[in-house]
């Protein structure tokens, strides 16, 4: 029965191959947008984690209130800042406190030119070696600078590939003397190269000695951009934030915590940031590939309307030769679903196909989860949008149908 | 031969005759009334049908378009309900049957043969014939070979693959009788069979409906056409919904020749 169901029911989709291809479209539009949006927003998900996990799980970062990320340049308020005597500060409570190093950084605006090409940098830090360490990054090319270089204002900088590679191009750039906002420096060492790109791209980025970039381009005694702190483990995390937090609030005369000059972020917080934003976000193209999903079952309802009216005497001819109901009832259903489980097939087929094209940014990720949702969900549209239209190919009376002109 | 063994001892029927020795009527109808409404006006396509159709008879319907056969017929082969009256097949009452056990009737014990032979398009003549089979639940190698057995009753042993659509008029009918007798029913319901058929293929099937009924099968035949009711062995004429006329011919139709041997054991019947 079932066997002759189905030789009627794939005769009926192909007897009408542009209809059919019509209505599957719907389902394969549906379903390849389900995978395409899910696996977007994981593979988008999964970089940012990834940055997140290269920063290191234990470094706090120290800004001062009112700035939003740790690039910005605006020095007016002179009286509220980020000191050298602060990061000695937290240096001093050490280990004790849950601190295992405290890091200056200077942040300004930089050009950089080399034979005629200019660059501009999204970020720079004049800082100290422990910085690396502290962002957990290395030099893979050429050398960092050591004590001597720094105790000695040496001008010499570590270029990102991003910047290496805009300033130099297939160059080598080892050895090579830019200019930085006018003064010369020496480039000695490449950053090993951090993958990410677009508006994270951590590639994009100049390291100078934090003495050299206070006495060429930033002035001595210039604010600080940003202290990192990095904690002894993940574990003393927490515990380290409370003593900075201390340390600044005393520095600074502040006795009320809530008119701190400062804020303290940790990778978990901006980390719980990045998870509530994607979460949303998935969210968003979830219901936006659901709705197509939707769109594309009412697409089915509606040619199997169209299917079952057009054969209404057809009908007719069945139940007059003893048709029960759900022999017509089952033939409906089965070429429904039919059409949406191919349609399913073939969405599947283009979703996971699109979704393998990626980004230098990031890649997509397809899970077999989407997958097997996305077709499960289109077989169920089918069954859902063609049990109305073959309940009432089955309701019809053998004699108005057999009527029917 | 004509016709198809029954391989499914579900479709077998019993035939006993009454022990009066008499033939129970195959169908009764009492006072039958049916009404259509069409917006305000109400349409009576059968007023007080009282008919009774014995097993085995050969019984043609004639009267002018719109005169309520095929109103009749539908009621006759319970694709429809009689508004009022009373409605008795082989001794059931169908308006006690369900929808699904007046479907297994059609099934079983009714052969339908339309106008507008109404096979299904886009598939084998042999796949047409094989559908009420299909809907009965009989075995797929049974099913084939039913099916092609009906078909070559009719002489279509060689146009089994065919589609409609590659037949003429007057095959396609045959297909639609294949269709019709190949689950071996009592009672073979024929709706103006003819009616859009040439000379040569309206003789050819109403030999057939001749030959079938020869064989014991009751046949009600609807027909405008006077020549056809030569082949009945009763003609019931209907005007306005009413029966106006009833007349056994006895002796009156034309056994084709070669039927004669077969026929004579057919009992004349008083009229
Ligand atoms: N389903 C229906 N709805 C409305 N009127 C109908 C319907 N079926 C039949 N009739 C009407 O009933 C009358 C008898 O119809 P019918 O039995 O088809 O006549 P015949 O077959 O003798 O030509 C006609 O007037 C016809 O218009
Ligand atoms: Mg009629």
């Amino acid at each position: 029965m079932i066997r002759d169901s189905a030789r009627i029911a794939v005769r009926a989709i192909l007897g009408n191959r542009l209809r059919s291809a019509l209505t599957m479209l719907g389902l394969i539009i549906g379903v390849s947008s389900v995978i395409i949006l899910l696996a977007v927003g994981r593979g988008a998900q999964g970089a940012i984690a990834g940055e997140l996990e290269d920063l290191g799980t234990n470094v706090l970062t120290v800004l001062r209130r009112g700035e939003v990320g740790p690039n910005q340049t605006g020095t007016q308020s002179r009286d509220i800042e980020l000191s050298l005597d602060d990061v000695q500060a937290l240096q001093d409570r050490g280990a004790g406190g849950g601190i295992l190093r405290a890091v200056p950084v200077l942040n300004t605006g930089v050009t950089l030119t080399w034979r005629g090409a200019t660059y501009a940098p999204s970020s720079f830090a004049g800082t100290t070696l422990d910085y690396l360490a502290a962002q957990n990054v290395r030099v893979d090319a050429g050398r960092a600078w050591d004590a001597e270089d720094e105790r000695r204002r040496e001008r010499v900088v570590i270029l990102g590939r991003t910047v290496s590679r805009e300033l130099f191009g297939s160059e080598n750039p080892l050895g090579q003397r830019i200019s930085v906002n006018g003064r010369r420096f020496e480039v000695i060492g490449l950053l090993k190269a951090q993958g990410g790109g677009g508006p994270f791209d951590e590639d994009d980025v100049i390291l100078v000695p934090f003495g050299a970039a206070e006495s060429n381009l930033t002035g001595t005694g210039a604010e600080l951009g940003q202290i990192l702190v990095q904690a002894t483990s993940q574990e003393t995390t927490t515990l380290a934030e409370t003593t900075t937090r201390e340390t600044l609030l005393a520095e600074h005369d502040i006795e009320d915590p809530g008119e701190a000059d400062f804020q303290i972020f940790n990778q978990a917080q901006i980390r719980a940031v990045a998870d509530t934003t994607f979460g949303l976000l998935r969210l968003l193209l979830g219901a936006v590939a659901g709705i197509s999903l939707l769109v594309g079952g009412i697409g089915v309802m509606n040619i199997m309307l169209v299917t079952v009216s057009e054969r209404t005497r057809e009908i007719g001819i069945r139940k007059a030769i003893g048709a029960q109901r759900i022999h017509i009832v089952g033939q409906f259903l089965l070429e429904a679903l039919m059409l949406s489980s191919l349609g399913g097939l073939i969405g599947v087929a283009v979703g996971v196909g699109v979704a393998q094209i990626g980004t230098e940014a990031f890649q997509p990720v397809v899970t077999w989860t989407s997958v097997l949702v996305a077709f499960g969900v289109s077989m169920l549209v089918g069954l859902f949008f063609g049990s109305y239209p073959a309940n009432r190919a089955a309701s019809m009376r053998p004699i108005d149908a057999l009527r029917f002109e | 031969m004509i016709g198809a063994p029954a391989g499914d001892p579900a479709l077998a029927r019993d035939s006993t005759p009454g022990t009066d020795g008499h033939r129970r009527p195959m169908i009764a109808l009492r006072e039958v009334g049916k009404t259509f409404h069409l917006g305000d006006t109400a349409v009576h396509a059968l007023r007080d049908v009282t008919l009774a159709v014995r097993e085995g008879d050969l019984l043609a319907i004639m009267g002018p378009s719109g005169s309520g056969k095929s109103t009749l017929m539908n009621i006759i082969g319970c694709l429809d309900l009689p508004d009022h009256g009373r409605y008795v097949l082989e001794g059931v009452d169908v308006r006690r049957l369900t929808e699904s056990e007046q479907a297994s009737i059609r099934n079983r014990r009714i052969g339908f043969v339309f106008q507008g032979f109404n096979l299904i398009a886009r598939t084998p003549a042999l796949e047409n014939v094989e559908l009420p089979l299909v809907y009965a639940g009989v075995a797929r190698r049974e099913r084939r070979r039913l099916a092609t057995e009906a078909l070559e009753s009719v002489g279509l042993g060689d146009r089994l693959d065919h589609q409609p659509s590659e037949l003429s008029g007057g095959q396609q009918q045959r297909v639609a009788i294949a269709r019709a007798i190949v689950t071996d029913p009592a009672l073979l319901l024929a709706d103006e069979p003819t009616g859009a058929l040439d000379s040569v293929s309206t003789a050819s099937v109403l030999e057939l409906f001749s030959e079938l009924n020869a064989q014991g099968r009751t046949v009600v035949l609807i027909t405008h056409e006077e020549e056809v009711s030569r082949y009945a062995k009763r003609v019931v004429r209907l005007h306005d919904g009413r029966v106006v006329s009833d007349e056994r011919r006895t002796g009156a139709y034309d056994v084709p020749p070669g039927l004669a041997a077969r026929t004579a054991h057919t009992e004349a019947l008083p009229a």
